[in-house]
């Protein structure tokens, strides 16, 4: 798994690559972790790269959720192919959280 | 009746049948995956099955090494893969505690959908046409079937 980041006026864009599972959540972690130090508040993740995410990379989003929102902040998807979506729909997770086409709906929505 | 494989790759695939054994480690796991998913590649069976059965396997390996084994090295935890009949049939057992499968939490619950843990076997009874537990938890045994009327995305939207 890779991830980058890019700043989008006043969001902050996480790009993630590759599986998201629970060997590579724990630097999925760091990364948000960092995001959090940071003091970001607008967090747009997108997947686009991501082939595969498991119950374990399920969770760390979930944390960062509420993580984000203890602080008044916001994280927003984008991208999500219908393989990686379908582990949402299944979980009813695509209900917790703001899930977008594009980067640019999710950017508008902030 | 087995409309979308073709019935020569049916046939091969009665011949699919191995056991592999790993030490409870996490970081062990993608190997196993990634060796498991390249002998069950060899029958075309399409991304989303591939798919289905790649987030399958991965979950019932890190339950049992992580809530069987609790991370014990020591204690191995074993795959068998066997086709049979149109269906491929996935067993994980390890050598832990077990547990009650009936006692697990439903994780699309408003009040638990923000829990932290507990979606594995979730995820696994809706991506798979039949699992079963045996000997008190430490066996799963996971179906995915490969003909009409499998559990598919659609089939799934459907029911919301």
């Amino acid at each position: 798994m890779k991830t980058r980041e890019e700043k989008k006026a006043d969001a902050l864009l996480c790009v993630i690559e590759g599986e998201v599972d629970i060997n590579t959540s724990v630097q999925l972690r760091k990364v948000f972790d960092d995001l959090i130090k940071r003091n970001e508040k607008k967090v747009l993740v997108e997947f686009s790269g991501v082939e595969y995410i498991d119950s374990s990379g399920l969770a760390t989003l979930i944390e960062m959720f509420q993580r984000l929102k203890k602080i008044g902040g916001k994280l927003r998807f984008s991208g999500m192919s219908q393989k990686v979506k379908n582990a949402f729909e299944i979980t009813k997770l695509h209900k917790l959280f703001e899930i977008f086409d594009s980067q640019e709906a999710a950017l508008r929505d902030f | 009746m087995f409309s979308n494989v073709p019935q020569a790759v049916l046939q091969k695939m009665e011949d699919l049948n191995f056991s592999k054994e790993i030490a409870s480690d996490l970081s062990l796991v993608p190997q196993l995956l990634s060796d498991t998913l390249k002998e069950i590649k060899k029958f075309h069976l399409g991304d989303k099955a591939l798919h289905d059965i790649k987030l399958s396997l991965q979950e019932a390996l890190v339950n049992a090494i992580k809530h069987g084994s609790r991370l014990n090295r020591v204690l191995p935890v074993r795959l068998d893969v066997e086709a049979r009949k149109g269906s491929l049939v996935m067993t994980v057992t390890d050598q832990g505690d077990g547990f009650d499968a009936a006692r697990l939490m439903d994780p699309t619950q408003p009040g638990n959908l923000q829990r932290l843990s507990g979606r594995g076997i979730f995820l696994i009874r809706n991506l798979m046409d039949g699992v079963e537990f045996f000997d008190g938890g430490r066996k799963i045994q996971m179906v995915k079937a490969f003909h009409k009327g499998a559990k598919g995305e659609d089939e799934r939207r459907k029911k919301g």
